[in-house]
Protein backbone atom coordinates (compact mmCIF):
# COMPACT_ATOMS: atom_id res chain seq x y z
CA UNK A 1 0.00 0.00 0.00
CA UNK A 2 2.93 2.06 0.79
CA UNK A 3 4.53 1.39 -2.28
CA UNK A 4 1.70 2.48 -4.27
CA UNK A 5 0.95 5.89 -2.70
CA UNK A 6 4.42 6.65 -2.94
CA UNK A 7 4.35 5.43 -7.01
CA UNK A 8 1.39 7.61 -7.20
CA UNK A 9 2.93 10.58 -5.86
CA UNK A 10 6.11 10.04 -7.79
CA UNK A 11 4.17 9.70 -11.32
CA UNK A 12 1.50 12.87 -10.11
CA UNK A 13 5.00 14.43 -9.78
CA UNK A 14 6.53 13.70 -12.56
CA UNK A 15 3.50 14.48 -14.25
CA UNK A 16 3.50 18.03 -12.92
CA UNK A 17 6.77 18.29 -13.89
CA UNK A 18 6.15 16.96 -17.66
CA UNK A 19 3.07 19.52 -17.35
CA UNK A 20 4.88 22.29 -16.76
CA UNK A 21 7.99 21.85 -18.60
CA UNK A 22 5.83 21.40 -21.60
CA UNK A 23 3.62 24.31 -21.77
CA UNK A 24 6.63 26.90 -21.06
CA UNK A 25 8.24 25.10 -23.96
CA UNK A 26 5.15 25.58 -25.77
CA UNK A 27 4.22 28.71 -24.99
CA UNK A 28 7.64 30.19 -25.04
CA UNK A 29 8.58 28.41 -28.46
CA UNK A 30 5.24 30.04 -29.66
CA UNK A 31 5.97 33.82 -28.42
CA UNK A 32 9.72 33.71 -29.77
CA UNK A 33 7.64 32.19 -33.42
CA UNK A 34 6.07 35.81 -32.99
CA UNK A 35 8.80 37.60 -32.57
CA UNK A 36 10.61 35.73 -35.32
CA UNK A 37 7.33 37.19 -37.54
CA UNK A 38 8.81 40.67 -37.05
CA UNK A 39 11.84 40.10 -38.02
CA UNK A 40 10.89 40.24 -41.45
CA UNK A 41 9.59 44.34 -40.93
CA UNK A 42 12.54 45.52 -39.29
CA UNK A 43 14.49 43.05 -42.35
CA UNK A 44 11.90 45.55 -44.64
CA UNK A 45 13.03 48.55 -42.85
CA UNK A 46 17.10 47.95 -43.17
CA UNK A 47 16.66 47.38 -46.61
CA UNK A 48 15.47 51.28 -47.30
CA UNK A 49 18.65 52.09 -45.02
CA UNK A 50 21.08 49.97 -47.71
CA UNK A 51 18.96 51.81 -50.44
CA UNK A 52 18.98 55.06 -49.38
CA UNK A 53 23.14 54.20 -48.95
CA UNK A 54 22.97 53.28 -52.79
CA UNK A 55 21.60 56.46 -53.36
CA UNK A 56 23.94 58.74 -51.96
CA UNK A 57 26.68 56.73 -53.23
CA UNK A 58 25.29 57.67 -56.66
CA UNK A 59 25.49 60.84 -56.48
CA UNK A 60 28.75 61.17 -54.40
CA UNK A 61 30.58 58.98 -57.20
CA UNK A 62 30.03 61.76 -59.50
CA UNK A 63 32.01 64.02 -57.69
CA UNK A 64 34.22 61.99 -55.49
CA UNK A 65 36.54 59.12 -56.02
CA UNK A 66 35.33 55.59 -54.62
CA UNK A 67 39.09 55.94 -53.54
CA UNK A 68 37.39 58.81 -51.07
CA UNK A 69 37.56 57.70 -47.29
CA UNK A 70 34.10 59.28 -46.39
CA UNK A 71 32.86 57.00 -49.57
CA UNK A 72 34.58 54.37 -48.33
CA UNK A 73 33.08 54.55 -44.87
CA UNK A 74 29.32 54.94 -46.46
CA UNK A 75 30.24 51.99 -48.82
CA UNK A 76 31.34 50.29 -45.64
CA UNK A 77 28.47 50.40 -43.88
CA UNK A 78 26.11 49.36 -46.67
CA UNK A 79 28.15 46.20 -47.16
CA UNK A 80 27.39 45.51 -43.35
CA UNK A 81 23.71 45.91 -43.43
CA UNK A 82 23.43 44.02 -46.77
CA UNK A 83 25.60 41.22 -45.59
CA UNK A 84 24.86 38.52 -43.11
CA UNK A 85 26.30 40.05 -40.46
CA UNK A 86 24.61 39.38 -36.93
CA UNK A 87 21.84 41.70 -35.86
CA UNK A 88 24.30 43.84 -33.10
CA UNK A 89 26.84 44.22 -36.35
CA UNK A 90 23.82 45.46 -38.19
CA UNK A 91 22.72 47.93 -35.31
CA UNK A 92 26.51 49.17 -34.81
CA UNK A 93 27.00 49.51 -38.75
CA UNK A 94 22.91 51.98 -38.81
CA UNK A 95 24.03 54.32 -36.34
CA UNK A 96 27.20 54.48 -38.24
CA UNK A 97 25.66 54.99 -41.31
CA UNK A 98 23.92 57.87 -40.05
CA UNK A 99 26.92 59.79 -38.95
CA UNK A 100 29.05 58.26 -42.22
CA UNK A 101 26.18 60.07 -44.41
CA UNK A 102 26.12 63.23 -42.57
CA UNK A 103 30.07 63.62 -42.84
CA UNK A 104 29.78 62.87 -46.86
CA UNK A 105 26.62 64.64 -47.20
CA UNK A 106 28.76 67.45 -45.70
CA UNK A 107 31.99 66.83 -48.01
CA UNK A 108 29.88 66.99 -51.15
CA UNK A 109 27.83 70.32 -50.30
CA UNK A 110 31.25 71.85 -49.47
CA UNK A 111 32.31 71.44 -52.92
CA UNK A 112 32.83 73.64 -55.81
CA UNK A 113 31.38 71.52 -58.22
CA UNK A 114 28.35 70.51 -55.94
CA UNK A 115 27.04 73.80 -55.40
CA UNK A 116 27.09 75.21 -58.96
CA UNK A 117 24.89 72.13 -59.85
CA UNK A 118 21.91 73.18 -58.57
CA UNK A 119 20.33 69.88 -59.22
CA UNK A 120 22.87 67.53 -57.16
CA UNK A 121 22.62 70.34 -55.09
CA UNK A 122 19.01 69.73 -54.50
CA UNK A 123 19.84 65.86 -53.50
CA UNK A 124 22.87 66.69 -51.29
CA UNK A 125 21.26 69.61 -49.45
CA UNK A 126 17.59 68.52 -49.22
CA UNK A 127 16.33 65.50 -50.90
CA UNK A 128 19.06 62.78 -49.72
CA UNK A 129 19.27 64.03 -45.70
CA UNK A 130 15.69 64.02 -45.71
CA UNK A 131 15.35 60.66 -47.17
CA UNK A 132 17.98 59.51 -44.47
CA UNK A 133 16.09 60.85 -41.95
CA UNK A 134 13.09 59.17 -42.75
CA UNK A 135 14.27 56.03 -42.95
CA UNK A 136 15.94 55.89 -39.69
CA UNK A 137 13.17 56.82 -38.49
CA UNK A 138 11.38 54.03 -40.01
CA UNK A 139 14.13 51.47 -38.71
CA UNK A 140 13.80 52.87 -35.22
CA UNK A 141 9.88 52.11 -35.06
CA UNK A 142 10.16 48.87 -36.45
CA UNK A 143 8.30 46.45 -33.89
CA UNK A 144 11.09 43.87 -33.60
CA UNK A 145 12.65 46.27 -31.76
CA UNK A 146 10.30 46.58 -29.19
CA UNK A 147 9.13 42.70 -29.80
CA UNK A 148 12.50 41.02 -28.84
CA UNK A 149 13.03 43.30 -25.85
CA UNK A 150 9.51 42.72 -24.54
CA UNK A 151 9.92 38.66 -24.99
CA UNK A 152 13.60 38.77 -23.75
CA UNK A 153 12.06 40.61 -20.54
CA UNK A 154 9.16 38.76 -19.80
CA UNK A 155 11.88 35.59 -20.26
CA UNK A 156 14.43 36.79 -17.56
CA UNK A 157 11.44 37.21 -15.31
CA UNK A 158 8.94 35.21 -14.86
CA UNK A 159 9.21 31.36 -13.85
CA UNK A 160 8.01 29.67 -16.97
CA UNK A 161 10.28 31.44 -18.50
CA UNK A 162 13.10 30.16 -16.81
CA UNK A 163 12.01 26.78 -17.22
CA UNK A 164 11.64 27.62 -20.83
CA UNK A 165 15.48 29.17 -20.95
CA UNK A 166 16.23 25.47 -19.12
CA UNK A 167 14.74 23.31 -21.81
CA UNK A 168 16.61 25.66 -24.80
CA UNK A 169 14.49 28.86 -25.57
CA UNK A 170 16.90 31.57 -26.63
CA UNK A 171 17.01 35.06 -25.80
CA UNK A 172 15.83 36.85 -28.81
CA UNK A 173 18.78 38.97 -30.64
CA UNK A 174 17.96 42.93 -29.63
CA UNK A 175 18.50 45.52 -32.43
CA UNK A 176 20.59 47.85 -30.61
CA UNK A 177 24.52 48.90 -30.93
CA UNK A 178 27.03 47.91 -28.27
CA UNK B 1 -14.38 31.91 -27.67
CA UNK B 2 -13.87 35.89 -26.89
CA UNK B 3 -10.20 35.17 -26.90
CA UNK B 4 -10.35 33.17 -30.28
CA UNK B 5 -12.51 35.82 -32.14
CA UNK B 6 -10.01 39.03 -30.45
CA UNK B 7 -6.95 36.89 -32.03
CA UNK B 8 -8.52 35.89 -35.58
CA UNK B 9 -9.48 39.98 -36.30
CA UNK B 10 -5.98 41.12 -35.28
CA UNK B 11 -4.90 38.42 -37.46
CA UNK B 12 -6.76 40.26 -40.54
CA UNK B 13 -5.96 42.99 -39.29
CA UNK B 14 -2.19 42.26 -39.78
CA UNK B 15 -3.15 40.65 -43.31
CA UNK B 16 -4.93 44.37 -44.08
CA UNK B 17 -1.82 46.04 -43.11
CA UNK B 18 0.79 44.23 -45.46
CA UNK B 19 -0.85 44.62 -48.89
CA UNK B 20 -0.53 48.70 -48.33
CA UNK B 21 3.16 48.18 -47.29
CA UNK B 22 3.93 46.83 -50.42
CA UNK B 23 1.95 49.37 -51.90
CA UNK B 24 5.09 51.40 -52.02
CA UNK B 25 7.29 49.07 -54.00
CA UNK B 26 6.87 49.96 -57.58
CA UNK B 27 5.11 53.36 -58.47
CA UNK B 28 1.57 52.95 -59.76
CA UNK B 29 0.34 53.00 -63.63
CA UNK B 30 -0.44 56.24 -64.24
CA UNK B 31 -0.81 55.70 -68.13
CA UNK B 32 1.25 57.06 -70.81
CA UNK B 33 3.85 58.65 -68.78
CA UNK B 34 4.77 57.70 -65.10
CA UNK B 35 6.92 61.34 -64.13
CA UNK B 36 7.59 60.08 -60.66
CA UNK B 37 10.61 62.93 -60.53
CA UNK B 38 8.97 65.79 -62.42
CA UNK B 39 11.29 66.30 -65.02
CA UNK B 40 9.15 65.97 -68.36
CA UNK B 41 6.95 69.07 -69.49
CA UNK B 42 3.60 68.91 -70.13
CA UNK B 43 3.91 69.30 -73.92
CA UNK B 44 6.28 66.47 -73.77
CA UNK B 45 3.51 64.49 -71.39
CA UNK B 46 1.23 65.20 -74.46
CA UNK B 47 3.02 64.74 -77.39
CA UNK B 48 3.99 61.08 -75.84
CA UNK B 49 0.52 60.50 -75.49
CA UNK B 50 -0.70 61.28 -79.06
CA UNK B 51 2.24 59.26 -80.12
CA UNK B 52 0.89 56.71 -77.92
CA UNK B 53 -2.47 57.18 -79.68
CA UNK B 54 -1.40 56.90 -83.44
CA UNK B 55 0.84 54.08 -82.33
CA UNK B 56 -2.30 52.17 -80.95
CA UNK B 57 -4.41 51.95 -84.09
CA UNK B 58 -1.02 51.38 -86.37
CA UNK B 59 0.72 48.86 -84.18
CA UNK B 60 -1.65 47.91 -81.54
CA UNK B 61 1.81 49.06 -78.82
CA UNK B 62 2.32 52.03 -77.22
CA UNK B 63 5.54 53.39 -75.32
CA UNK B 64 5.25 54.09 -71.97
CA UNK B 65 7.63 56.69 -69.98
CA UNK B 66 8.64 56.35 -66.26
CA UNK B 67 11.43 58.82 -64.25
CA UNK B 68 12.50 58.50 -61.28
CA UNK B 69 14.96 59.81 -59.23
CA UNK B 70 16.60 57.12 -57.93
CA UNK B 71 16.51 53.17 -57.85
CA UNK B 72 17.98 52.00 -54.55
CA UNK B 73 20.76 50.36 -55.81
CA UNK B 74 18.37 47.89 -57.99
CA UNK B 75 19.78 47.21 -62.04
CA UNK B 76 18.07 50.09 -64.46
CA UNK B 77 17.31 46.92 -66.98
CA UNK B 78 16.00 44.79 -63.93
CA UNK B 79 13.97 47.20 -62.82
CA UNK B 80 12.18 48.46 -66.10
CA UNK B 81 11.50 45.12 -66.78
CA UNK B 82 9.84 44.39 -63.43
CA UNK B 83 7.92 47.60 -63.82
CA UNK B 84 6.94 46.28 -67.47
CA UNK B 85 5.55 42.70 -66.08
CA UNK B 86 3.70 44.60 -63.22
CA UNK B 87 1.99 47.02 -65.22
CA UNK B 88 1.01 44.30 -67.30
CA UNK B 89 2.40 45.86 -70.77
CA UNK B 90 1.70 43.93 -73.86
CA UNK B 91 3.89 42.11 -76.38
CA UNK B 92 4.30 45.43 -78.66
CA UNK B 93 4.86 47.72 -76.00
CA UNK B 94 7.42 49.03 -74.33
CA UNK B 95 9.25 51.04 -71.65
CA UNK B 96 11.50 53.69 -71.34
CA UNK B 97 13.01 54.00 -67.73
CA UNK B 98 15.01 57.23 -67.01
CA UNK B 99 16.85 57.45 -63.64
CA UNK B 100 17.61 60.99 -63.06
CA UNK B 101 19.87 61.13 -59.84
CA UNK B 102 21.84 57.56 -60.70
CA UNK B 103 22.20 58.96 -64.43
CA UNK B 104 21.15 56.11 -65.83
CA UNK B 105 18.40 54.56 -68.63
CA UNK B 106 17.09 51.21 -69.69
CA UNK B 107 14.54 50.21 -72.34
CA UNK B 108 11.95 47.59 -71.69
CA UNK B 109 10.37 45.81 -74.53
CA UNK B 110 7.43 43.32 -74.96
CA UNK B 111 8.23 40.12 -77.35
CA UNK B 112 7.07 40.89 -80.56
CA UNK B 113 8.49 44.72 -80.22
CA UNK B 114 11.84 43.11 -78.72
CA UNK B 115 11.62 40.57 -81.80
CA UNK B 116 11.27 43.56 -84.49
CA UNK B 117 14.15 45.22 -83.04
CA UNK B 118 17.01 43.36 -82.34
CA UNK B 119 19.49 44.45 -79.22
CA UNK B 120 21.70 46.13 -81.82
CA UNK B 121 19.85 48.23 -82.83
CA UNK B 122 17.98 49.25 -79.57
CA UNK B 123 21.07 50.29 -78.52
CA UNK B 124 21.94 52.68 -81.52
CA UNK B 125 18.51 54.07 -81.23
CA UNK B 126 19.20 54.89 -77.29
CA UNK B 127 23.11 56.48 -78.12
CA UNK B 128 21.99 58.38 -81.26
CA UNK B 129 18.83 59.98 -79.95
CA UNK B 130 18.47 59.61 -76.03
CA UNK B 131 22.01 59.29 -74.71
CA UNK B 132 23.14 62.51 -75.28
CA UNK B 133 20.13 64.85 -74.57
CA UNK B 134 19.45 62.83 -71.23
CA UNK B 135 23.62 63.86 -70.21
CA UNK B 136 23.02 67.05 -70.86
CA UNK B 137 19.63 67.21 -68.84
CA UNK B 138 17.35 67.84 -71.83
CA UNK B 139 14.93 65.12 -70.08
CA UNK B 140 12.01 66.23 -72.42
CA UNK B 141 14.02 65.90 -75.44
CA UNK B 142 15.57 63.09 -74.69
CA UNK B 143 11.98 61.29 -74.27
CA UNK B 144 10.46 62.23 -77.16
CA UNK B 145 13.29 61.98 -79.48
CA UNK B 146 13.54 58.23 -78.29
CA UNK B 147 9.77 57.72 -78.47
CA UNK B 148 9.45 59.23 -82.19
CA UNK B 149 12.23 57.10 -83.12
CA UNK B 150 11.20 53.91 -81.46
CA UNK B 151 7.85 54.03 -83.19
CA UNK B 152 8.95 55.05 -86.41
CA UNK B 153 11.55 51.49 -86.04
CA UNK B 154 8.70 49.91 -84.68
CA UNK B 155 6.78 50.49 -87.28
CA UNK B 156 8.85 50.50 -90.28
CA UNK B 157 10.10 46.56 -88.75
CA UNK B 158 6.53 45.45 -89.18
CA UNK B 159 5.82 46.38 -91.92
CA UNK B 160 3.41 49.94 -91.03
CA UNK B 161 3.38 53.36 -91.50
CA UNK B 162 3.16 55.76 -88.52
CA UNK B 163 3.30 59.19 -89.05
CA UNK B 164 4.88 61.63 -85.68
CA UNK B 165 3.99 65.12 -87.83
CA UNK B 166 3.84 67.64 -85.42
CA UNK B 167 5.11 66.12 -82.32
CA UNK B 168 8.21 66.23 -80.12
CA UNK B 169 9.52 69.42 -82.41
CA UNK B 170 8.09 72.62 -80.57
CA UNK B 171 9.30 71.86 -77.12
CA UNK B 172 12.78 71.03 -75.78
CA UNK B 173 12.26 70.77 -72.34
CA UNK B 174 15.22 72.73 -70.86
CA UNK B 175 16.76 70.50 -67.89
CA UNK B 176 15.19 70.40 -64.63
CA UNK B 177 17.38 72.78 -62.21
CA UNK B 178 16.28 71.31 -58.72
CA UNK B 179 13.63 68.46 -57.71
CA UNK B 180 10.42 69.60 -57.60
CA UNK B 181 9.51 70.12 -54.09
CA UNK B 182 7.59 67.06 -52.60
CA UNK B 183 5.87 65.13 -49.76
CA UNK B 184 7.07 62.86 -47.70
CA UNK B 185 4.59 60.08 -49.47
CA UNK B 186 6.00 61.09 -52.98
CA UNK B 187 10.06 61.34 -51.85
CA UNK B 188 8.93 57.82 -49.94
CA UNK B 189 7.59 56.43 -53.18
CA UNK B 190 10.20 57.78 -55.22
CA UNK B 191 13.01 56.78 -52.99
CA UNK B 192 12.70 53.14 -52.03
CA UNK B 193 12.24 51.11 -55.17
CA UNK B 194 13.68 47.44 -54.76
CA UNK B 195 12.13 45.78 -51.71
CA UNK B 196 9.79 42.71 -52.27
CA UNK B 197 8.49 42.25 -55.63
CA UNK B 198 5.01 41.83 -55.84
CA UNK B 199 4.34 39.11 -58.85
CA UNK B 200 0.80 39.70 -59.42
CA UNK B 201 -0.25 43.08 -61.26
CA UNK B 202 -1.28 45.21 -58.57
CA UNK B 203 -4.71 46.66 -58.04
CA UNK B 204 -3.09 50.51 -57.83
CA UNK B 205 -6.06 52.19 -57.59
CA UNK B 206 -7.28 51.35 -54.57
CA UNK B 207 -4.06 51.29 -53.26
CA UNK B 208 -3.26 54.72 -53.77
CA UNK B 209 -6.83 56.04 -52.83
CA UNK B 210 -5.74 54.42 -49.08
CA UNK B 211 -2.56 56.26 -49.65
CA UNK B 212 -3.99 59.58 -50.20
CA UNK B 213 -6.59 60.12 -47.74
CA UNK B 214 -5.08 58.13 -45.46
CA UNK B 215 -8.11 56.68 -43.76
CA UNK B 216 -9.01 52.65 -43.91
CA UNK B 217 -12.42 52.35 -43.25
CA UNK B 218 -12.00 48.59 -43.53
CA UNK B 219 -9.54 49.05 -40.32
CA UNK B 220 -11.87 51.37 -38.66
CA UNK B 221 -14.84 48.70 -39.18
CA UNK B 222 -12.36 45.63 -38.02
CA UNK B 223 -10.95 47.98 -34.83
CA UNK B 224 -14.74 48.58 -34.05
CA UNK B 225 -15.96 44.69 -33.98
CA UNK B 226 -12.71 44.24 -31.77
CA UNK B 227 -13.86 46.53 -29.32
CA UNK B 228 -17.44 45.43 -29.61
CA UNK B 229 -16.51 42.22 -28.64
CA UNK B 230 -13.86 42.95 -26.37
CA UNK B 231 -16.31 45.11 -24.06
CA UNK B 232 -19.67 45.34 -25.03
CA UNK B 233 -20.57 41.90 -25.56
CA UNK B 234 -19.48 41.20 -22.24
CA UNK B 235 -21.87 44.47 -20.85
CA UNK B 236 -24.42 43.13 -22.26
CA UNK B 237 -24.03 39.65 -21.31
CA UNK B 238 -24.07 40.81 -17.64
CA UNK B 239 -27.49 42.66 -17.63
CA UNK B 240 -29.20 39.66 -19.26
Amino acid sequence: MKLRTGTAVILLIVLIVFAVGFGAYRGWSQERARVEETYAGLENMLHTRVEAAYNVLAVAGRHLGAADEAVQRVAADRDILEGKASLRKKAEANEALTKDVDALLKKLSALEQVRSDSRDRGYVESYLPQMMEQSLEKTVGANYNSAAAEFNKKLNSTFSGMIAKLLGIRHAEEFIAQ
Amino acid sequence: MRKAVSVFLVLVLCLMVLPAAHAEEYPPFQGIVADVAGVLGEETVKDLQSLADRMESNLGGHIYVLTRHFLGGASPQTYADKVFEIWGLGENDALLLMVIGEESYALSLGSLAKASLPQETRNSLLANYFRAPFLSRQYGQAAGDLAATLAQALAKAQGETLSDSGLFDVETVQAQSTPKPQTWDEIWQGMFAQQDYQEEPWDWGNEWEVEETHVNWRGILIWGLVIYFLFFRKKRARRR
